[in-house]
């Protein structure tokens, strides 16, 4: 997770399309979510949350609040899923992002904060390219053995 | 509502909620990061340094043969340019030189000596792609404080807005969470504040609003810094005004103004700190 979160703030930044870009942490951790349960969820929600809430200026906690509520309906939807599809993952992430990046909006907006409204479009767009790329490493990396939670009867 | 309360996963979230709307009210309109923030910060940064610097060094080297023409046009003009500044150096060496002496004998202060000015790095971006700010590698440890301006050789690129121990979070001043009190060089009636935005094609823009309809400010003039509240030094140069729009309804022009430093290509920065505090305050 660590890794992701430098991702975002040293490799992405440099790839920005009118000064937005997506995150790896959220797109990669929203898809592994998709293969977990809520509890998972929670805890990534949490913690991803609170590495993004970091660095973001002006307020705390609104990444970490999001992230645990997006996460957990993520959760839900991958529950009812067929493992092996790829695109209703794909498209849930991006659609994450794109309320996640709404309400961060909104609520800036709200507080008088400015922010960059062109994120409301790349964002979600810049999700679902990274989703695309990174969908099959996040199914690999959930059932890596010290990651997935086995049962033994 | 009880359902809500028997689930264990519901309880935490509702609890996690009600703590982070508080925590989330609380730091709104703060402008110094909290403890977990700047220690967690101080933990990352210089990972975060040496990969930031390395991704930038990779920007300019792939930069540099994308643009291999234009650095070649660039430079045949900046050598013209380097032989008439030195030509002109030598004129302006004698009357520094009587300037200066002028100075010591009616014991007049330089305003510039009244600021230091620290030299500081960006170890990467913060704000998650919806806002645009920059993190740099020092903080209150230094005497950083939010409002102090962060400036290159070349004029002021933006503004520290918090600040944590060993780390500080700045935005541009074409960010509209930045204002800073500019006048023009050649009428100081002409003073106003500088808000940012992006303008088309997303460049760096800024505006002054509210300058009175009889103002003198025309395009192409160039805006400086105005000193006032002796936050950081008089005449430093922040953009040239590019178009100037009236409203005789409302009495007021604003004047929209093109940034002289884009961050993203600025070498040196440094932080303009007041040497004395007392009379200023951020």
């Amino acid at each position: 997770m660590l890794v992701l979160f430098l991702i975002d703030q040293t490799l992405l930044p440099f790839l920005a399309v009118y000064e937005s870009y997506g995150s790896l942490l959220f797109t990669f951790m929203g898809l592994f979510i998709m293969q977990t349960d809520y509890e998972d969820a929670f805890v990534v929600g949490l913690l991803s949350g609170l590495l993004q809430d970091l660095y973001f200026p002006h307020v705390f906690g609104l990444h970490t609040l999001l992230n645990v509520l997006l996460f957990t309906g993520l959760s839900r939807i991958g529950l009812t899923l067929k493992e092996g599809k790829k695109t209703i993952p794909v498209l849930s992430v991006t659609v994450a992002q794109g309320i996640k990046t709404t309400v961060i909006i909104v609520v800036l907006f709200l507080f008088g904060i400015g922010s960059n409204y062109m994120a409301l479009l790349i964002m979600p767009m810049y999700t679902l390219l990274l989703s695309i790329l990174f969908y099959k490493r996040s199914v690999a990396y959930s059932r890596i053995p010290m990651v997935k939670k086995e049962w033994r009867f | 509502m009880s359902k809500l309360w028997q689930n264990k996963l519901s309880r935490r979230i509702v609890i996690l909620t009600a703590v982070l709307l508080t925590l989330f009210g609380y730091t709104v309109f703060k402008d110094h990061q909290m403890l977990l923030e700047s220690g967690a910060g101080a933990a990352l940064n210089p990972v975060q340094k040496v990969v930031y610097s390395a991704n930038k060094r990779l920007e300019s080297f792939i930069d540099f043969f994308l643009r291999y023409e234009e650095v070649k046009l660039e430079n045949e003009s900046l050598l013209k340019e380097n032989i008439e500044l030195k030509a002109n150096l030598r004129n302006f060496d004698s009357l520094e030189a009587e300037n200066q002496r002028l100075k010591e004998m009616f014991a007049f202060k330089n305003r510039m000596d009244q600021y230091d000015y620290i030299g500081v790095n960006v170890i990467g971006k913060a704000g998650g792609g919806i806002i645009t700010s920059y993190i740099i590698d020092k903080g209150t440890e230094e005497g950083l404080l939010p409002g102090m301006v962060i400036m290159t050789e070349e004029g002021i690129v933006g503004q520290i807005t918090e600040t944590a121990g060993t780390w500080s979070l700045v935005e541009t001043l074409s960010s509209e969470n930045i204002s800073i009190h500019v006048t023009t060089l050649e009428d100081n009636s002409s003073s106003g504040i500088l808000d940012g935005y992006v303008g088309a094609g997303q460049r760096q823009m800024a505006k002054i609003s509210f300058l009175p309809v009889d103002a003198s400010i025309k395009e192409g003039d160039p805006v400086v810094t105005s000193g006032l509240g002796r936050f950081y030094p008089p005449g430093f140069l922040v953009g040239t005004v590019t178009r100037v729009e009236e409203d005789r309804g409302n009495l007021m022009k604003t004047a929209h103004v093109k940034t002289a430093v884009n961050f993203k290509e600025a070498r040196m920065l440094y932080v303009v700190l007041p040497k004395s505090l007392e009379d200023v305050s951020y």
